[in-house]
């Protein structure tokens, strides 16, 4: 089981890295950056553990990839939840709709929205206001064909 | 590559798969990963021992799988909700939409639904259920620096 705990630990160090190049702004920020640790994590872990305990390159890599999709999944929820945000709120007093929509808009107006999307480099700014780059085309693409294949 | 990586890929490739295809039927998607996780569970055990493959690997792999079906669900939540990729969308079909109003009127009704909030007049409050996940919400959000 050490060869299992070493691959743990790999991973972990991986998102521990990510965290220390975010800190504490949105993943699509930095996306590029994050999968990097990822794969430099990646590689080094899967080359000792095969070197020094036979263990498959193959299984470090699906295991990865598992791992990877629910951190993923999990820091993209905490961040850009509405709902999170909104239990986040009424946790510290209950509070009407009204209120609620007034808070969640000052601290993440639409504007702030575009903003972070523009930081991202998925939006640049033309005559008109914003319009999307190539990169935010791309995941805008891949996003619309995974969610019409399921219609 | 042994037995064991063979069968970790088609593995991997079916849930894949299933995600493609069954889209957010989530119900369908699930019972369809449990049958596939099933399937490699009774693979491994009927083929046990593998040549050159090692038990921590298995161990491995099923915390990977599972991570995997647990991560292609949130992934999926995403396509669904998030508000920012409805924008990048909506740019990239020319016809930009910016709102939000309307996600926050829909997210507390989901709130209620999932018995994370509960109004009493026009006033929103946490349930037992939602306090806990708030609480738990408020510690990552101070782990991970995310602003409040």
């Amino acid at each position: 089981m050490k060869s299992t705990l070493i691959l743990f630990s790999g991973f972990m160090l991986a998102v521990l890295s990510s965290e220390l190049v975010l800190k504490g702004t949105k993943l699509q920020t930095a996306l590029l950056k994050v999968l990097g640790i990822h794969l430099f994590w990646l590689i080094a872990i899967s080359i000792c553990l095969n070197r020094f305990l036979q263990f498959s390159f193959v299984v470090v890599f699906l295991f990865w990839m598992g791992a990877f999709l629910s951190w993923f999944g999990v820091r993209s929820h905490l961040e850009s939840s509405i709902l999170l945000r909104m239990l986040f709120f009424v946790r510290k007093e209950p509070m009407t709709e009204q209120d609620l929509v007034l808070k969640y808009e000052n601290h993440h107006s639409e504007a702030s929205r575009l903003e972070e999307l523009f930081r991202a480099n998925l939006l640049e700014r033309s005559s008109n206001g914003f319009q999307i780059t190539s990169k935010g085309r791309w995941i805008a693409t891949a996003a619309s064909f995974l969610h019409q294949q399921s219609r | 590559m042994t037995i064991l990586d063979f069968v970790g890929i088609i593995t991997f490739a079916l849930l894949s798969a299933g995600f493609y295809l069954i889209g957010p039927r989530m119900l369908i998607f699930n019972f369809f990963c449990l049958l596939v996780f099933g399937g490699f569970i009774l693979s491994i055990v009927m083929l046990w021992p593998i040549p050159d493959a090692q038990f921590s690997e298995v161990f491995a792999l099923v915390v990977g799988f599972f991570l995997y079906w647990f991560g292609l669900q949130a992934v999926r939540t995403m396509l669904e909700r998030s508000v920012s990729l409805n924008i990048l969308r909506s740019y990239a079909a020319g016809t930009p939409i910016q709102t939000i109003k309307g996600n926050i009127e829909g997210r507390l009704k989901d709130g209620q639904r999932h018995r994370l909030l509960q109004k009493d007049g026009l006033t929103y409050h946490l349930s037992g259920f939602g306090s806990l996940i708030a609480s738990m919400v408020t510690i990552l959000y101070r782990v991970l620096r995310i602003n409040e």
